[in-house]
């Protein structure tokens, strides 16, 4: 009886080590990463590194949608980032802009984080793929409805150099998060008949030393995220999920943790 | 003086009432027959009303004597408050308020997105009032106008079980973290 019980708990153990082991491998179509700035203590401030990569050969549908979610405790609002609002008309989003330039007028003070993304290009006629590479700002836009608005500028670099602006929001999150930080890729309809894009990396750094900020004429760094002084019990627990422009292609979704012994107490 | 009236009263009727509703005593059936006799027999009743009524009065009378009487306070005041320290979203200020209640203020807030909740506590000569407070910013930017509502649920001192709801307004600079503030509350302790 007892020899029997125990076989059973071995198979018990194997199996289980299976499914882990199959989980663990399994690849998956979205990839979150997370971190702190180097030397980031708790009580301090910091930035935070968010990176997304997506697996287009797991899913082939260009990406609609990004959703992180940040933990509860995070100081995203008690920073002094996006310390100006950048409003601009409705019909600069999701085209391609020939006229613009540095902040297509918007103010430094509203610059939150810069970073950078890379989408593949699929030509319609050839069925060619480009890789095109791109700089990112993301700027702190007016308060509507509850939600902070937020401007993606993505500047294309090569080979194409397209420049579009795309529009964000920063708004409320369930638990464990504190809010999440959502923008919508449109399909750009000059390009419609064209291309079709789809994002495959995207890295932002909010609240980056590289971001400079004027007051009184004069320069500054503005503080960057507000860490609280306890880690939480967990480690800091950040999520993404990811909508594609198919519709019957399922949301995916991806978490990350960055761990309380990454911080200097 | 009320209790001790209106014990006396009811010991007069306990003696005689019978004879008021009738009941068979020898002295009770004297009475009425000299109440019925004078005609009086209605009046009694009302006065019989009139002590009940009475009594009645000094029981809810006594009832404040049991328990201290609630005061009102009409707050109307502003306050300034400084950032003294961060600890991700939380931010802790401190400051002084001038007006109906003037004093210091130490705060809390949890900022969000959405909004910024929190618990203010003025401190005054007299004691403390403590509020939970939501609050909702109006636009973006460096000076962030906001206003919310703000509900009493504790105090200390003369303020002690200090209750009451008012609202509030004001503005916050998102790179000193100063806030200025109205607040006007109707608080009863």
């Amino acid at each position: 009886m007892a020899r029997g019980g125990a076989l059973l708990a071995l198979a018990l153990v194997l199996a289980a080590c299976a499914l882990g082991s199959a989980g663990a491998h399994a690849a998956a179509p979205v990839r979150l990463t997370a971190s702190f700035a180097r030397g980031a203590r708790l009580g301090g401030s910091t930035a935070l590194n968010l990176g997304v990569h997506v697996n287009t050969r797991l899913e082939a549908s260009p990406v609609a949608g990004v959703r992180i979610l940040y933990p509860d405790g995070l100081g995203l609002v008690s920073s002094s980032l996006g310390l100006d609002a950048c409003t601009l008309p409705a019909s600069q989003y999701a085209e391609i802009l020939v006229s613009t330039s540095g902040l297509g007028g918007c103010s430094p003070n509203a610059v939150m984080a810069y970073g950078t993304a890379r989408a593949i290009v699929r030509l319609v006629q050839s069925g060619q793929i480009i890789p095109e590479y791109a700089a990112l700002t993301v700027l702190s836009g007016p308060l509507t409805s509850g939600q902070l608005q937020l401007v993606l500028y993505i500047d294309g670099q090569h080979p194409f150099g397209a420049r579009i602006l795309v529009a964000g929001q920063a708004t409320g999150a369930p638990a464990p998060f504190g809010g999440a930080l959502q923008v919508a890729f449109p399909q750009i309809a000059s390009l419609q008949d064209l291309a079709t894009i789809s994002l495959t990396d995207l890295n932002i750094s909010i609240g980056t030393r590289r971001i400079t900020y004027y007051a009184h004429g004069r320069p500054y760094h503005p503080d960057g995220v507000a860490l609280p002084d306890r880690c939480p019990r967990r480690g800091f627990r950040f999520a993404v999920t990811l909508t594609f422009a198919v519709t019957s292609a399922r949301a995916a979704t991806a978490h990350a943790t960055v761990p309380c012994s990454a911080l200097h107490a | 003086m009320k209790t001790w009236l209106c014990t006396s009263i009811r010991a007069v009727y306990m003696v005689g009432g019978g004879a008021i509703f009738g009941e068979q005593s020898k002295g009770g059936n004297v009475v009425t027959k000299n109440l019925a006799r004078t005609g009086a027999r209605a009046t009694v009743l009302a006065l019989v009303a009139l002590t009940i009524g009475l009594c009645a009065t000094a029981s809810v009378g006594a009832a404040p004597s049991a328990r201290a009487a609630r005061h009102s306070l009409h707050v109307n005041d502003t306050g300034h408050l400084h950032l003294t320290r961060k600890s991700g979203a939380t931010l802790y200020e401190s400051g002084s308020a001038s007006g109906s209640l003037p004093g210091s203020i130490s705060a809390v807030f949890h900022t969000s997105v959405t909004k910024v909740t929190g618990t203010v506590t003025f401190h005054s000569r007299r004691g403390s009032i403590t509020m939970t407070a939501v609050g909702y910013p109006h636009s973006a930017g460096t000076v962030v106008p906001f206003s919310g509502n703000i509900a009493v649920r504790s105090g200390t001192g003369a303020f002690r079980n200090a209750l009451g709801s008012g609202t509030f307004s004001g503005s916050v600079n998102r790179r000193s973290w100063a806030i200025s503030v109205h607040a006007v509350a109707n608080v009863t302790y």
